[in-house]
This record gives C-alpha cells, structure tokens and sequence, in this order.
C-alpha cells in the first residue's frame, strides 16, 4: 500500500491558516463588528486558496505583450473568481455593518451574549403574559 | 477549558482542510487540471478581434459579462437594502466633529488624494493593456472619497455627496449599462456583444464600440466607488 504524503505548499498552508483565523474570531469573539472582521478574513484565506491553485512557478501574468506568444500564462479564470468574490465581500460587509448599527441605535450594545440575553429575557416575558 | 477545546477544534479542522486542500494539485506538477489553461475560441476570437490584451479584463467584459452584471446587482442591492434600514439617521444629517483634527494628517491628505484619484481613473482606463479594471479603479476612487472624509470631516463629503445623490448615481449607472448592454440585443445580436451598426463607417462604428467597453467599466467603477463611499455613511450613523 502506498503511503500518501501530501506535498508542503506555502500557499496552501497560508490560506488555511488565515480561515482558521477568521473562524476562531466569528466563533470566540463576542462584539459583532470584530465577526464581520472575523469573516473579512475567512474571505482573505478563499482568495489566497483560489490564486494559489490556479499559479505555477514561471508562469507569467495573463497579459499579452509583444513577444509573448509562446509564454505559459496562470490561469486567469481563478483571478477573475477572486474578483467578483471581493465585490461579494464587499456587498456582505456593507449590509452586515447597517445591521450592526441598526441593533446598536435598538438595542445600545453590540455584545453578542447581552442581546441573547435581552432576547431570552423578552422571550420569557412575552410567555409569563 | 473551553478554550483548550476550541483550540483542539480548530487543529483538526486546519489539518483536515490542508490534507483535503493539498489532494486538489501538487506543486509544479504541470499536468494537473488546474494549471492547464485551454482558452475557449470564444475567448481567443475576442481578444485578437478587439485588441484586448488583459485576459482577466476580457473574461470580465466579453466571456462573463453577465456574471459581472449579477454583481453589480449584488452591490445595489446592499447599498438599497443599507438605506432602508439606515433611512432615519442617514436623513437628518447633523455635524459631527473631526475624528482626528490633524494638520500632519490634512496636509498629506491633500498631496496623496489628487494622485489617487488621478491613479484610480488610470487603472480603470487603461485595464484593457495593463493589469487593472473597473472593480480595481473603483475600490481605489472609493478608498481615497473615505480618506478625504476622515481628513476634513464628514461634512465635506455629505455636502458635495449626499446620500441621496449617491443613489441616484449608483442607480443611473445601473440603467446605463443595461441600456447599453441591450444595444446589441435589439439590433438582433447576443446581450453585451457591444455592437454597433456601421452607419457612418468601419472605423467610427469601431471607435463607438471601443468606448462602448469603456463606458462598462467606466460605470463598474463609479458603482463600486459609491458603495464603499456608502460605508463611510453607515459608520457616521452611529455618532448621530
């Protein structure tokens, strides 16, 4: 039976990192801005993975210029994916801060536990009425 | 002890991503799927056809133009669904003092914003020949609105752009690049073909779908721009 022994990539070790990163911070933090950051980062490691897979060493940048013609280019499928992926990220980040501060101005607090509390406090209200 | 286990949780799960990540392709092996780059004819056609020389802008305006429409309707939607819920404290706009009152920080500011401006409309410009693109252009433009309201106040940027403007020209956008998208499909070819009929000529029906891409990209960056101006408003909401 063969032993597999997985190849060391850098790349691939440095994307797992920063989504383990950014899943420890959604996880154990408890402010929700500091979440939001927490899944920028998670987002950062996705996008290293998808350049990462897509580059080879000596390859060139996927741009014709003269005398280039014969030359290997990285795949730039995987660059246009990260692309519409920051939009998305973008688009995410800006609707989860307006929520953010929509439950602060409700609320006053950004603290995960206190507004479960609030909510398990309201719960129990509404049922003793 | 929670800790300890939240610890132990997360090992595992970064050693079983890396194993599952590191089977997809080995470093440098040449043959794998990934590093294989076929481009489609469609794709080839495009590039000598137009003189577009940036493979991933080609992709983003030519091969997945209308992914690069979903996404825009991605960002208009979080901008439309930010200001209904924000609609209250973003209309009543109150003066709100300079975070950092700083005349190191005001001086800089007024050397590096030009340049970025200038910078941001060359990438986007020139992204056809050399790396960049609309959503590069944009995401600077947007960048360096936010550090001319964090140098001089929110109030410059809410007097010159009002959240309400700023709608408005993220919404005129939208519908330019659908109109414009729709040229080719009511002249009976594909949507965003950018086509163009020869009217006056082969060369000014060239020239008009040249700035036809232009206008694209041009739209894509004004758009991405504003969203990320729109988050400067959605922090200045919690001072009011």
């Amino acid at each position: 039976m063969k032993i597999l022994t997985p190849p060391i990539n850098f790349y691939y070790i440095g994307s797992v990192i920063l989504i383990i990163i950014g899943f420890y911070i959604v996880v154990e933090r408890h402010n929700l801005i500091k979440k939001i950051i927490g899944i920028n980062i998670m987002e950062t490691g996705v996008f290293l993975f998808l350049i990462a897979i897509g580059a080879a060493q000596g390859n060139r940048a996927p741009i014709y210029t003269s005398g280039s013609g014969t030359d290997i280019f990285v795949n730039p499928f995987p660059q246009f994916m990260v692309t519409m992926g920051i939009m998305i990220t973008l688009g995410i980040t800006t609707f989860g801060l307006g929520l953010v501060v929509k439950i602060f101005k409700h609320h006053k607090t950004i603290d995960a536990r206190r507004l479960r509390n609030m909510m398990c406090k309201h719960d129990d209200d509404n049922e003793a009425n | 002890m929670r800790k300890y286990f939240t610890l132990l949780f997360l090992i595992f799960i970064g050693t079983v991503l890396y194993y599952t990540v590191s089977k997809i392709s080995e470093e440098d092996d040449m043959n794998s799927s990934t590093y294989i780059f076929h481009t489609s004819s469609y794709l080839n056609d495009r590039v000598s056809e137009t003189g577009i020389k940036n493979l991933v802008e080609a992709i983003l305006i030519e091969y997945r133009s209308l992914d690069t429409l979903v996404i825009i309707i991605i960002l208009l939607t979080s901008v439309i669904s930010v200001s209904s819920l924000l609609r209250s404290n973003i209309e009543n706009v109150v003066k709100t003092e300079l975070l950092l009152d700083n005349t190191v920080l005001k001086t800089i500011a007024l050397f590096i914003i030009p340049l970025c401006f200038l910078f941001s409309f060359y990438i986007f410009y020139r992204s056809d020949l050399y790396p960049g693109g609309g959503f590069q252009g944009g995401l600077m433009l947007g960048a360096s609105i936010i550090t001319l309201g964090f140098a001089f106040g929110g109030d410059i940027i809410e007097k010159k752009l009002p959240f309400t403007t700023l709608i408005y020209i993220i919404s005129v956008s939208f519908i330019l690049i659908t109109l414009h998208g729709s040229i080719g499909f009511i002249l009976g070819r594909n949507f965003f073909s950018y086509y163009f009929p020869e009217i006056f000529g082969k060369l000014e029906a060239d020239i008009i779908r040249y700035y036809l891409r232009k206008l694209f990209v041009f739209n894509i960056a004004v758009i991405v721009s504003m969203v990320i101006s729109s988050l400067f408003y959605i922090m200045e909401g919690v001072e009011k």
